[in-house]
């Protein structure tokens, strides 16, 4: 998805303005004129900088619509794809406790698997299945990660 | 050379070596995993320290960290998850060389030159540790200032394409850096209200979500062209010489900067294979070529960040400051086995410094048989199809992203800096310098910030002391030629532009 | 067939332990975790390591350290605070839990714990450059009293951190403003220290392992120590008191707690083990190595010191400016 260099540099401008608005809020170090506000509100001014040579670069090339959707969005199948794979993701993060690892991960990679091979939902669930519980092991046994465990707490090793 | 000698016998005991192959497997392991650092080898190697001798604890923390440094590469170069910090420099141009089939190439510049940054390093420490160690106790906020800042120039070298683009970039890893409790003041930034953002956006998820998820995501929005490489992989070894004799006076550089970098207390191997990749690119004949998938990066980089790897031992024992994380995690072994860092370690001990050295050294000769083993056995992932292979990348990024502060938090870094480094990808800014930005940000506020308040708000404090003033001098140099630099180029790009409009 | 009945028994009697065991040991009965708010290869991950090493050994279940580092200790903390009450999860908390609340970094405080046992206390030393001119602290003193505000600086760890506020409470202890000593935070004491020593700053206040390595080098010299006894591995560096007539001590501690409202079965076991762990030989042998102070006190000694150094940390805090 390509945006337009000039709405770009507009939406670098106004999050540079936020940035600096939040920071002059912060408090100065005590007994001096400066403090933690100093860092952001510097950047904050590079970033609109940078933002408004965008803008004046964009407008003056004007050599495109303002977004350019890419390709795949024409593709119903790979926005399906994409949405998977973000909301997958999303959906890991949230149940991560609950669930546990090896039934999440499986879960998302058997999906991903065979959606992106096109079927063979058994072979791909098989494959899911022993790569994680590799990944499970290597993890929590011998890098000693905390891995959650979830429902399946105590019935795999 | 008495000391020299009593260290190496220490080393080459038959029971130590065999140690030092352990824990030499162990780190290419660990190294290799995405998300998973050599200071994590290092903490997972502590519980089995305490039951060793000295000289063993020590030689099999230094192997570790020597070959996970290295096998950082491997998934770095097939994959474009840098597997530890020290690899993200050049992983753009690793992968690049991998895709165009030139994968048995980039690891073995890997593997030939870590080795090589790695022997000189330990000679030039061998020969100059304590001088190296004074000099490095010499160095306050001010110069540290100078020093960071100057490795953010690195940043306008290593971008490419748009110069505003760039810059951009730059700041947006400044800006990440800044979130969290600020460390000079203790105040809470843009944490809007999360206890877990006020430990900050962590740079191991924030790396793996920039390349790898960004990586993922632009497979699975391309169009997946079935681009299985069939061929047969080659010798690592080939070219190798040819290479070395090619660049001789990059790795010559690479290596004493990278020793250099890593003798400085807070500057570890991430740092050195930054600078030394900008300056290769910087001194290069052919800089276009960078970031396209070039080998001239990877070997100065690589040779760089394992030659910091000892550097940072120096002020270690000799002053009980730990060069970085890994030191930190080395002094408190060294307390435990009743030996307290310090000048009477060199007095009393000397021959424990030198076993340092002499590990280091013997831990990279014994990397070139096992990291030629390890891409042996790693090169087998390109075998597998995409379509496999991407769903499990996807997996492993969310475990590492979540080893390092074990918070699932980090997986939710991990995914919103990738969509981030996805868009701007799409849109033509380079990520590297984000990166950049990130890993620099704390270094270059705090000691700002703790400079202007030695100095009572005099910028003129900037420049009072010596090493300070000169380190001032050259970076405001290299600043004003870079920036008036960039802005002819700009000048010139949008000249012919204006009378064609 | 004696000795089938014998082994009848044998296996019966093995048979019924287990059984009964298995009822009274409810808990532990799988692995705990103990969470650690600093990072690995520190003071604080190293004794929790230990801890959990020999907890291990005594309750037979995997007892795993975990780092959960970041905001100046504050995602560590609440990771204890707000994790399930059952006793799997407990973990380490340290002196900074009666100091961020009142620089309003977090709600938290120590009645968010259930306190198990406190087993060390490190108090810091002033520390100044080898080559100054400051012999004693008396004339340290004299001349911080004679200097402008602002215009000496010290440094040993971030703003608001316990060394911060220990010279401020020496500072007002001796009539002075809090802040009269300007601070310049660092990252930890090591880097503070590396600053003393390339001259940045003038004084250093942090806990004497810490400036063990740099005061045996020769490069800094420790003028006083903020206890109320001398510490054994420096004899010739006095109190406070008997340096300069300071009355101030301060300490940073480690401690282990869980969430609030343990329940009486898990604090039943964890109590007592953690007080005979203190008095194991490896644990006394593992601090005595590193330099860490023994204290130790059970969970009501524990509750008290907490609340009454949180008071005191409040009027410090409040006046070098930090309390909101």
């Amino acid at each position: 998805m390509r945006v337009n260099d000039a709405l770009l540099g507009l939406v670098l401008i106004l999050g540079a303005a936020a940035v600096a608005f939040q920071a002059q809020a912060f408090p100065d170090l005590p007994g001096q004129g400066f403090g933690p506000s100093l860092m952001p509100t510097l950047i904050a001014a590079g970033l609109a900088g940078c933002g408004a040579a965008l803008v004046v670069g964009g407008l003056r090339r004007r050599d495109g619509p303002w977004i350019t959707p890419g390709a795949w969005t024409r593709r119903p199948g790979q926005i399906l794809d994409v949405a998977l794979v973000l909301g997958g993701m999303v959906a890991v993060i949230l149940l991560w406790q609950r669930l546990g690892f090896v039934i999440l991960a499986t879960g998302l990679t058997g999906l991903l698997i065979s959606r992106f091979r096109g079927g063979h939902v058994v072979g791909s669930f098989a494959i899911a299945v022993v790569a994680v519980l590799t990944i499970d092991w290597a993890f929590r046994h011998l890098l000693l990660v905390p891995l959650p465990q979830g429902p399946l707490t105590g019935l795999y090793w | 050379m008495d000391a020299l000698l009593a260290g190496a016998a220490l080393v080459l005991a038959p029971d130590n070596l065999l140690v030092m192959l352990l824990a030499g497997a162990f780190g290419l392991f660990v190294g290799g995993m995405p998300g998973l650092t050599a200071t994590m080898a290092t903490a997972l190697l502590v519980p089995v320290t305490f039951f060793m001798p000295p000289v063993p604890a020590i030689s099999a923390i230094v192997t570790a960290t020597a070959m996970a440094i290295f096998a950082g590469d491997l998934p770095g170069a097939l994959l474009r998850i840098p597997g530890t910090p020290a690899s993200a420099a050049y992983v753009e141009d690793a992968f690049r060389m991998t895709q165009k089939g030139e994968a048995e190439t980039v690891l073995g510049a890997g593997l030939v030159f870590s080795v090589i940054g790695g022997l000189v390093g330990a000679v030039i420490l061998a020969l100059l540790a304590p001088t190296l160690a004074e000099f490095a106790l010499g160095f306050s906020s001010f110069e540290y200032f100078w020093l960071a800042l100057f490795g953010l120039s690195c940043a306008v070298f290593i971008s490419t394409g748009s110069p505003a683009k760039g810059l951009v970039s730059v700041l947006i890893g400044l800006l990440l850096a800044t979130v969290g409790i600020d460390t000079t003041a203790g105040h809470p930034r843009f944490t809007f209200g999360s206890v877990e953002l006020l430990g900050g956006v962590s740079f191991i998820p924030a790396m793996i979500g920039i390349f790898a998820i960004s990586e993922v995501l632009r497979w699975v929005t391309g169009p997946r062209a079935a681009a299985h490489i069939t061929r047969q992989f080659g010798n690592v070894f080939r070219g190798q010489w040819a290479l070395f004799r090619r660049y001789k006076v990059n790795v010559a550089r690479s290596a004493v900067v990278g020793t250099g970098i890593g003798v400085l207390p807070g500057a570890g191997a991430d740092i050195a294979a930054w600078v030394t990749y900008a300056l290769a690119k910087r001194f290069s004949k052919e800089p276009e070529k960078f970031g396209t998938g070039h080998v001239e990066g990877v070997v100065d980089a690589g040779t760089a960040n394992n030659a910091s790897l000892g550097g940072a031992w120096v002020p270690a024992m000799v002053f009980g400051i730990p060069g970085d994380s890994i030191t930190a995690i080395v002094i408190g072994v060294l307390y435990m086995k009743n030996m307290n860092p310090g000048p009477t370690l060199m007095l009393n001990q000397p021959e424990l410094l030198y076993a340092v050295f002499v590990t280091f050294f013997v831990a990279n000769l014994l990397l070139l048989p096992l990291g030629w083993v390890a891409i042996k056995l790693y090169r087998r992932i390109l075998e597998v199809p995409r379509e496999v292979l991407m769903p499990i990348i996807l997996v492993f990024c969310m475990v590492g992203a979540f080893a390092i502060n074990n918070s699932v938090f980090g997986i939710g870094i991990m995914l919103v800096l990738g969509v981030l480094g996805w868009f701007m990808e799409e849109n033509g800014f380079p990520v590297a310098p984000a990166i950049l930005g990130l890993v620099l940000g704390e270094l270059i506020e705090h000691n700002f910030i703790t400079s202007m308040i030695k100095a009572d708000g005099r910028l003129l404090g900037f420049f009072e002391r010596p090493v300070a003033a000169v380190l001032g001098v050259v970076t405001l140099l290299v600043w004003t030629w870079v920036v008036v630099g960039k802005v002819r180029q700009v000048w010139q790009d949008s000249g012919p532009r204006r009378s064609a409009a | 067939m004696n000795r089938r009945i014998l082994m009848g028994a044998l296996l019966a009697g093995a048979v019924a332990m287990g059984f009964t065991a298995a009822a009274e040991a409810a808990y532990p009965e799988r692995p705990i975790t103990v969470v650690v708010p600093w990072g690995a290869g520190g003071g604080t991950d190293a004794t929790a390591r230990i801890v959990a090493s020999l907890m291990e050994k005594e309750l037979g279940v995997p007892v795993n350290v975990v780092n959960r580092t970041g905001g100046s200790g504050v995602v560590g903390h609440s990771a204890i605070a707000t994790a399930e009450p059952d006793g799997y999860t407990i973990g380490m908390i340290t002196v900074e839990i009666g100091m961020m609340h009142w620089q309003g970094l977090t709600d938290l405080n120590w009645e968010s714990y259930t306190p198990l046992a406190l087993y060390n206390e490190d108090p810091p030393g002033v520390n100044v450059r080898a080559d100054s001119k400051w012999q004693t602290l008396a004339e340290l003193m004299e001349d911080i009293k004679a200097a402008p505000p602002g215009a000496m600086k010290a440094s040993g760890t971030g703003q608001g951190g316990i060394w911060h506020v220990a010279l401020g409470g020496m500072l007002q202890a001796a009539g002075l403003a809090a802040d009269h000593v300007q601070w310049v935070p660092s990252q930890g004491a090591a880097p503070g220290l590396q600053d003393l020593v390339a001259g940045g700053i003038d004084l250093v206040t942090c806990s004497v392992p810490e400036a063990k390595a740099l005061i045996d080098a020769g490069k800094v010299r420790s003028l006083a120590v903020m206890s109320a006894e001398r510490n054994p591995a420096f004899p010739d560096v006095p109190t406070l008191k008997e340096a300069a007539g300071i009355e101030f001590t301060v300490g940073a501690w480690r401690g282990l707690a869980g969430p609030k409202g343990l329940p009486e079965e898990v604090t039943g076991v964890l109590v007592p083990l953690l007080e005979k762990i203190h008095g194991m030989d490896e644990f006394k042998e593992f601090m005595n190595q590193r330099g860490f102070g023994m204290v130790y006190k059970p969970p009501a000694e524990f509750a008290a010191f907490m609340a009454e150094r949180d008071a005191a940390f409040g009027g410090i805090m409040k006046g070098l400016g930090l309390a909101q």
